[in-house]
This record gives C-alpha cells, sequence and structure tokens, in this order.
C-alpha cells in the first residue's frame, strides 16, 4: 500500500515535469481574433474595412459635424448648447469638447485604417486582391487628413501608429504637404477601388473622383498669400475633370426630390457618395446620435432625448431661402410646417411651437412608433459626407474658375439641376456668390457651409473676414415668421440683444490644437517639417 | 521586563503581470455593419511586453514591554520595481483615445522606489478590576519617487474627460513622485486697471500675461478675472505654464484604536486620518462656475460683482472695480471664452485633503451567563455601531478619502463627483441558542 502510493506521486510528478514548462504555462488564444489568424484571406480584408464606416467616426459625427460645419458656419443659432455656441461665437480653445473629440475622432479614422492598410499589406492574397481594400482604407484616411488639413492646417501625418507608438513626440507637417498627402490617398483610392462597390454604401473609384474634386477645388486656392484673388488653373482644371469623370461614368444618380435625401428608408440612395453608416437599434458608436441634439420636443421622439429646442435656425441663413425654396422647409421647420413621416399615427406633425425661430428637421426623422429602426438617442439615417449635388456644384465652381462670371453651358446645366430641384428658376449667368448661396442652402446642417468659407479665405481671405463681420454675430436679431409668406422677417417690436463673440480676424480660420495635445507634445506648435512622401504620385488617373 | 525583542530582516522580490489579456497581441473587436460584421484593432500590441518586478527590503524591530502591555512594532521598507506595468497614456492623434481607438499598449514603462517607515505601538493602558482599556496606534509614511521612465518626453501626461472638456490633471516624472496634479497656478486676480501692467527689474512697465489669444476686454481678460502665473515668463498664458500644483500623496497616515471594556460593556472606538495630501475637487469646476445651467453650490453665488467706478463713465477697464462677491472668486463672464478661461485646471481647484474620520464607534453589552442560564440562552449581547461617524477636514467636497480613479493609480486623489462614504448606523441584538 504505501510503496503503491509512493509510485503513484512518483508518476504524478514525472507527468507534470515531462509537459514541460513552457508547455504547460503557455496559453494558446482560440477564443478571439487577433494578429496571428487574421488578414489570411479576402474575407478578413473586406471585414477590416467594413468597419471604417461608422464607429471610428462616431465622435465626429455625434457634435462636431454640425456645430463645426453648421455652428461655425453660422446656419445654426444655439446660445444654450456648449458644443455649438464657442464655435458660433469664435470662442473655442483647446479645452473646447468637440474640437477635442473631432480632432480624436479623425486620428482614429486615420490609425485605424494605417492599420489595416499595414494588415492587407503584410496579410494573404496577391497584389490586386490586395489593392481595392487598401484603396478603401486611404480613401478612409483621405477624408480624415483633408478635415485636419482644413481645420487645422499643419498637423502630424503619420502612416504607420507602431513607429508613433514608440515615440510620439514628432514634428507635425506644413497644410500643403497634409493636403497632399489626402490628395495621394484620394488618387489611389480613384485609381484602385473597383468601378462598382461590393455594396450599396461602400465607396467605389468614383466616390474617390467626388473626393477629388472636393480636393483639388480646395488646394486651387491655398498658397501663401492669403488674399491672392486668384485660384491655381491647374488644380481648377483637375477639379473640373474629376468632377465630370464622375458626372459622367458613374452610377450615381441625381435624386429628383430633395425631401427624399432625408429619409431612413432612402439610405444609400443612388446621391449618395460618401455616407456615415448607422445601426438601426445599434450599440452606442455606431448610432447617430444626431437627432437626439436636434428634435424640438419629447412630441418628435418619443423620449427624452430631444434636446433641441434651443437648437435654431441662425436668422441669418433663413433669410437667404426663397419663399418657394423646397429645402428651407426639409432643413428647417417653421410654423405650420407638416411632416408626415413624424407622428404618422396621428397623421403626421406640425410644428407650431413658436413664430420666433425654426427648429432643425434635417436628420430628425421620428419616433420608434415612426420606424422601428428608431430608438433612443439612435436615428440611423446615415449623414452625408458628400453627395452628387455637391460634385454637380463643384463642377460648376470649377469652371466658372477665376472668371468673375460665367454663362458657359455646363456650369448653367449643372448648376439649374441643383437650383431649379429647390424649385427655383434656372439662372442664365453664374457668379461666384451664387455659388455660396447655392452650397449654403443645398448642403445646409450637412456640415459643410464652414469649409466653404475657409476654402475662401484661402485666396480672398480679407472678403471672407468682411463677410463674417457683416453676419454681425454680436447681434441677437427677434424675427418672427410669416406663414402666409413663407418668410422671416425681422421683428421691430423687440430690441436686438447683445451676445458676445471672440475677435474675427484671420486667427479664426485655424482651430487650436487639444491643448492636451499640445502638452503633450510640445513640437505640435514648433515650426512644421514637411513631409517626405515614400511612393511616386500616380499621374495617369485621367489619360486613361 | 523584556517580554520580547526581535530584529527582522526581510528581502523579497514579487512579480506582477497584472495587464489586460492578450496584451502582447493585435486584437481586434467587431463592430456592427449594414454589411455584417465589421472588425477593429482593438489594442495596440506589444510583443516585447515583460513581469514587472518588486525588490522589497525591510529591516524590523518587534519589542514587547512591561508583560506584554506594550508592544511596538517598527519597520523600515524600500521597494523598487523595474519594469513598471503601464497602459501607457498616448496624445489621441496615434489614435488612442475616444469611440473606434485602439487602445493604448502595455508598457513596461520605467522603474519606481518606495520607501517607507510603518509604526505600530499596541498598549494595555489600564487593566485593574475588571476595566480593561488597550489602543492601538499605527503609523505609516511612505515616499515615492519615479526613477526613469521610458518614453520620449521622460513624463506621462494623463488626462480626463468630463462634460465637453478634456482636460490633463496629472503628470508623471522623472525625479517626482507619481501622479501629480499639473494645472495653472492663479497668482490672483485683476482688481483695478494698473493689474495689467507691471513694472520689471528695470523700471519698464509691462503688459501682464494674458491667456493666449486673449485682449482686455469684457469678452477677453477684464477686472474679475483670473491672473495666472506666467511659469515660462513668455508674456502668454497657454498649456507651456502648466506646472505642478499639487501632490496627492499623503506625507504621513494613521490610525488610533481605542478599545474600552467593563463588565459586558465594551466600547471600540477607532480614527483614522491623512495628512499633508492634496485633492482636486473637480466638481466645483462645474458647480462654483455660475454660468454652467446644472445645479450649483450656494458658492457659486460668490462670484465677483462688477461695477462702474464712475457710474457716468464708459464701459471700459479703468472704470470698472469688483463692488463685491468672495475675494477668491473670478467673475461671472458672457464670453464663453473667459469663463473657459477662469475655470480651467488650476490650483484653486486643489484643496488640502487632510483629514481626521472617526471612523467607527461600537458600543455593545453582553449579559452576565448566569442570568442566561435562567432563561436557557447561551449568549445575548446588544450592541450598536456607527461607521464613518465624523470627518474633521478642511476639504470642502463630501469626502476626503478619495483613493484613485478607476484604480488608476495616475488618477489618485481626483473628486470626480466621488459617491461620498455613507454613514452607516447598525443596532443589533445577537442571541444564540
Amino acid at each position: 500500500m504505501k510503496t503503491n502510493k509512493f509510485i503513484c506521486s512518483l508518476l504524478l510528478a514525472a507527468s507534470i515535469g515531462a509537459a514541460g514548462c513552457s508547455d504547460f504555462l503557455d496559453v494558446e488564444n482560440n477564443s478571439t481574433i487577433t494578429g496571428e489568424n487574421f488578414y489570411q484571406s479576402e474575407d478578413d480584408f473586406m471585414a477590416a474595412t467594413t468597419a471604417l464606416y461608422n464607429k471610428v467616426w462616431f465622435d465626429f459625427n455625434d457634435k462636431f459635424y454640425y456645430a463645426l460645419g453648421d455652428g461655425r458656419g453660422f446656419n445654426l443659432y444655439a446660445p444654450y448648447s456648449d458644443y455649438i455656441y464657442p464655435f458660433t461665437d469664435l470662442t473655442e480653445t483647446g479645452l473646447t469638447g468637440p474640437l477635442v473629440s473631432a480632432w480624436q475622432s479623425l486620428y482614429n479614422v486615420v490609425q485605424q485604417s494605417n492599420k489595416v492598410i499595414k494588415g492587407i499589406k503584410g496579410g494573404v492574397g496577391d497584389d490586386d486582391v490586395k489593392q481595392p481594400y487598401i484603396a478603401e482604407a486611404r480613401f478612409m484616411r483621405g477624408v480624415a487628413y483633408y478635415y485636419l488639413a482644413m481645420l487645422w492646417g499643419n498637423v502630424i501625418i503619420n502612416e504607420d501608429s507602431d513607429i508613433l507608438v514608440q515615440n510620439p513626440i514628432v514634428n507635425t507637417s506644413p497644410r500643403s504637404d497634409v493636403f497632399e498627402f489626402a490628395i495621394r490617398d484620394m488618387e489611389y483610392a480613384a485609381k484602385y477601388l473597383p468601378e462598382t462597390a461590393a455594396a450599396a454604401g461602400r465607396v467605389d473609384r468614383y466616390s474617390a473622383f467626388a473626393f477629388l474634386s472636393r480636393f483639388y477645388l480646395t488646394v486651387a486656392g491655398y498658397s501663401d498669400n492669403p488674399n491672392s484673388g486668384v485660384r491655381n488653373e491647374e488644380y481648377l482644371e483637375l477639379a473640373k475633370k474629376a468632377a465630370k469623370k464622375v458626372i459622367d461614368d458613374s452610377d450615381f444618380e441625381f435624386l429628383d426630390n430633395y425631401e427624399d435625401l432625408f429619409k431612413i428608408e432612402n439610405n444609400n440612395n443612388a446621391e449618395t457618395i460618401f455616407a456615415l453608416q448607422w445601426i438601426p437599434n445599434g450599440d452606442y458608436g455606431v448610432t447617430n446620435t444626431m437627432q437626439a441634439y436636434f428634435a424640438c420636443g419629447s412630441e418628435i421622439t418619443n423620449d427624452d432625448a430631444s434636446w433641441g429646442y434651443w437648437t435654431r435656425a441662425q436668422p441669418n441663413v433663413v433669410f437667404e431661402y426663397q419663399p418657394e425654396d423646397v429645402r428651407r422647409k426639409s432643413t428647417w421647420m417653421a410654423y405650420g410646417d407638416h411632416y408626415d413621416e413624424i407622428q404618422k399615427a396621428s397623421g403626421g406633425y406640425t410644428y407650431d411651437k413658436t413664430t420666433d425661430a425654426l427648429n432643425v428637421k434635417k436628420y430628425v426623422c421620428g419616433s420608434t412608433k415612426d420606424n422601428s429602426n428608431i430608438s433612443r438617442m439612435n436615428c440611423p439615417i446615415n449623414t452625408y459626407m458628400m453627395r452628387l449635388a455637391e460634385v454637380y456644384l463643384i463642377y460648376a465652381e470649377a469652371i466658372l474658375g477665376n472668371n468673375e462670371v460665367t454663362s458657359d453651358e455646363e456650369a448653367l446645366k449643372y448648376f439649374n439641376k441643383v437650383h431649379e430641384r429647390a424649385g427655383l428658376e434656372p439662372i442664365t449667368t453664374l457668379n461666384y456668390e451664387q455659388i455660396r448661396l447655392e452650397r449654403r442652402l443645398e448642403l445646409c446642417l450637412e456640415g459643410q457651409y464652414w469649409y466653404d468659407l475657409v476654402r475662401r479665405s484661402f485666396y480672398k481671405q480679407q472678403e471672407v473676414i468682411d463677410y463674417i463681420t457683416n453676419q454681425k454675430r454680436n447681434e441677437i436679431v427677434p424675427v418672427l415668421w410669416n406663414e402666409e409668406e413663407q418668410v422671416l422677417e425681422v421683428d421691430d417690436s423687440k430690441d436686438i440683444t447683445e451676445r458676445s463673440i471672440g475677435a474675427i480676424d484671420a486667427s479664426i480660420f485655424l482651430l487650436p490644437y487639444p491643448e492636451s495635445e499640445a502638452v503633450q507634445n510640445p513640437l505640435l506648435k514648433a515650426e512644421p517639417v514637411s513631409y517626405k512622401f515614400n511612393e511616386e504620385k500616380i499621374t495617369d488617373l485621367f489619360t486613361e | 521586563m523584556i517580554n520580547n525583542l526581535k530584529l527582522r530582516l526581510g528581502w523579497g522580490s514579487v512579480g506582477n503581470q497584472n495587464v489586460t489579456d492578450n496584451a502582447y497581441l493585435a486584437t481586434y473587436s467587431s463592430v456592427a455593419t449594414i454589411w455584417g460584421t465589421g472588425l477593429l484593432a482593438s489594442n495596440t500590441p506589444n510583443p516585447d511586453l515583460k513581469w514587472e518586478t518588486t525588490n522589497s527590503s525591510n529591516i524590523g524591530l518587534d519589542l514587547n514591554l512591561f508583560d506584554n502591555r506594550i508592544e511596538f512594532i517598527a519597520d523600515l521598507y524600500y521597494k523598487k520595481t523595474n519594469n513598471l506595468l503601464l497602459q501607457v497614456p498616448l496624445p489621441a492623434y496615434v489614435g488612442t483615445a475616444g469611440n473606434g481607438a485602439a487602445a493604448s499598449p502595455w508598457k513596461n514603462i520605467g522603474s519606481l522606489e518606495n520607501k517607507g517607515i510603518e509604526l505600530t505601538l499596541n498598549t494595555v493602558n489600564i487593566d485593574t478590576k475588571g476595566f480593561q482599556w488597550r489602543s492601538n496606534l499605527v503609523f505609516s509614511l511612505n515616499r515615492n519617487k519615479v526613477l526613469s521612465l521610458d518614453t520620449e518626453s521622460s513624463v506621462i501626461d494623463k488626462t480626463v474627460t468630463s462634460g465637453s472638456t478634456t482636460t490633463i490633471i496629472t503628470r508623471t516624472a522623472v525625479g517626482e513622485p507619481i501622479g501629480q496634479f499639473y494645472g495653472y497656478k492663479v497668482i490672483g486676480r485683476f482688481e483695478k486697471a494698473t493689474d495689467f501692467y507691471y513694472k520689471d527689474a528695470e523700471g519698464n512697465i509691462k503688459a501682464t500675461a494674458l491667456p493666449e489669444d486673449m485682449e482686455i476686454g469684457k469678452n477677453g481678460v477684464w477686472i474679475g478675472d483670473y491672473m495666472f502665473e506666467d511659469v515660462n515668463n513668455d508674456g502668454v498664458i497657454n498649456e507651456e505654464d502648466r506646472t505642478y500644483i499639487g501632490n496627492p500623496n499623503p506625507d504621513f497616515t494613521f490610525g488610533f484604536g481605542n478599545s474600552f471594556s467593563y463588565k459586558g460593556f465594551d466600547l471600540n472606538i477607532f480614527l483614522s486620518g491623512s495628512y499633508g495630501n492634496e485633492v482636486v475637487n473637480w466638481g466645483r469646476t462645474q458647480l462654483e462656475n455660475p454660468r454652467e445651467n446644472t445645479n450649483l453650490l450656494r458658492s457659486a453665488l460668490d462670484y465677483a460683482k462688477l461695477e462702474l467706478i464712475d457710474p457716468n463713465g464708459g464701459d471700459t477697464y479703468d472704470n470698472v472695480r469688483i463692488s463685491g462677491g468672495d475675494p477668491l472668486m473670478p467673475r461671472m463672464a458672457s464670453s464663453s471664452a473667459s469663463n473657459v478661461s477662469n475655470y480651467r485646471f488650476s490650483d484653486r481647484f486643489v484643496e488640502d485633503g487632510s483629514y481626521l474620520r472617526i471612523q467607527s464607534i461600537s458600543f455593545g453589552y453582553t449579559f452576565p451567563k448566569k442570568w442566561m442560564n435562567k432563561i436557557k440562552l447561551e449568549n445575548l449581547r446588544l450592541y450598536c455601531n456607527m461607521q464613518n461617524v465624523y470627518t474633521f477636514s478642511k476639504y470642502k467636497g463630501y469626502d476626503p478619502e478619495i483613493g484613485s480613479t478607476n484604480q488608476d493609480a495616475l488618477l489618485t486623489g481626483f473628486d470626480n463627483y466621488r459617491y461620498p462614504s455613507p454613514r452607516i448606523y447598525t443596532f443589533g441584538l445577537n442571541v444564540t441558542f
């Protein structure tokens, strides 16, 4: 008995010993997807690029998209929403929340794209299988860098976060290089993305051409002299060619009805060039929270998440609509407006909150009773990053180029498509002021107007400063909606009140770096260092 | 006289691998999309990850005197941690912050030392005629210092996002204790027009440093706004003027327990405390800011009130003075830039976190055995307990005993609306049959 016990324990000890220390302690990871078992097939590549359409953009979309594009562009009046008014009042600082989260979000897009590109490059497969997916990730990175260049100017360009992790204290690159970087990403995307995307809502090469037309048009005005007054003809030509390619060769189609663009059931309609893809009933992070900040009352969302009563139209933009412009009603709710798609059960919703102001309509779609895809703080209408109407306007603007006015048939044709859809009479000559106005109204609340002003400020800075000064952002003008005439009128019976705003000078065209970033990297504010591009520029995009 | 005398010497080495699983591997998390599941990198792998090792040595003395009525225990220790494991805070442009970010890598970041003294004194003060009084006094003192950091900048900054603001709270740097508060220093308030200027050593009149991109004016810097210390003397207040404004580590902590018993009665009182540590009362940045549209502390009403010196004069900065309010509070600014500037993270929100707390009082009575036998009970005890009875502290928040936010050592003593410890009363009856 005793000996048996002894032998048993000896055997046990031996078997443990034989298993070996290292084998015994090393546990294989079989439960999660890791770098060791990912990027093994085209399916993996697709799963990786698929993830770049929502979550990484969430913090950008949540507030900054409209707070900057429309808040700073002076389309929104939100005197009590600290995520909007610092931008409108030109008093934002490196601590302003949405500014910090937009910076984070745009760099999340950059770094996640970098990881995808690196992963695919090192993955299993032929180059021609890999290229379209690399192109898709570079598309995203290009869009993010375009925003970074427009907003902060000199920023850090990085293609591999693993290197940055080792040493994050690096210099910025000059704005011109950041634009060039964004353009090269987009040119790669235009070359290697498929003719037709694998699924509706994914970008194809014409999406890239569309963004290129915006980038080229922007860069055309950029030089050392912000008051040069002229745009670079070469880039204007490129913008024109890129836009034309989208118009002629792509599958994108101009919708007949402006109102249809802003319904959930029309997500990824034919006019969509690139939109952020939100998930019905998804987890926080893949949801579109915009409606919660816009909806003017709980009767719309059917829950408490309707914080938009004081997020309203700036009279400055409402004054610009003609009474017959159908876009006004799709963008802003005015007294007496009726919407069939909201409160369907009771025959639609009629806005009768006030005649003193207009509330937000665009991106407001109703409650879960109206559409089961809607839930609290999630109205999964896709966020437009670009649609065909803008390409038409870019095309017209590129043709106008450095001329004061044009009556070019092509320019007028596409400009009028947008103009007439809005219910307006076609025009016969075209100048910049008409383009400015058309872009403002067509793309109102689609986070574009501030960038339009910045684009102009690259070559006519003083004009834009004067324009913004004349907006009189420091005055709150009492207004009354005239329902019969469908116009907004100044209410003379009340006094204009004052609002404190920041100084209007050249510095407003650049945002401050987030303070925490500047502390962690003092080089952020140092002189930028030019970027060394490590690949050849694609030159055959328009010669095919 | 001496019942026990012991000298102890100890040395040990302890490993720590307290990191998230698979920190050395690239991991992916699934993201819902309309085309099925997408995969997003969820971390930044570090294949070179190693154990953290702490070597500690200590020398101790145990001494019992006078029939064990006095027991004294003393320890002196030195601990050195090498390959300190930390999830490195990185700038957001590395793609490590917010939704869709890949988490910062875990790294062996450097080395750290802790040294200190721990003293314990247990005494039996009185033990006569059934009356006993015992005391227990514990004193501990610890100093920590970062010896090396394996980051390019040799500092680690910890940011906090609260509401619509993201700001740096602590900095950890070589040669300093970990997690010190890092912000602006308020050196005063603009009380009168002449405060906007000062004379330097040569007698030249110079403008007082103003926050970056702000000018003298109602919407910029005005009478009643804070004056911040221009640490680098470049004439503007910006992030380069942040400096160490407080240390969350206490000079020492202590505990003092007393127990009394007489016949069936027993009374225990335990006090604990901490001295010399600083605490960030983060809630005040919002609750004391009269411009916030949340509930406010009553002290928010004490903002600096302004009035015109010459009521018929203009609204210019040389004709404005402070007419009331707390001498330390800024004005209520209508411009958000001025407001953000006054309520930036400064030493205004760093408070003395020293405290003495009556941690617990318990009082009980055990009925005599002979009575119990009559009613056929083994034991009957009546007692009441009070936890967290009272705290003596200058701290303005609810509870100075903060600890670390999310167990993050770099965010110690940061009171971000921490739920205060409750006061608990317990009355009880113990019956054993």
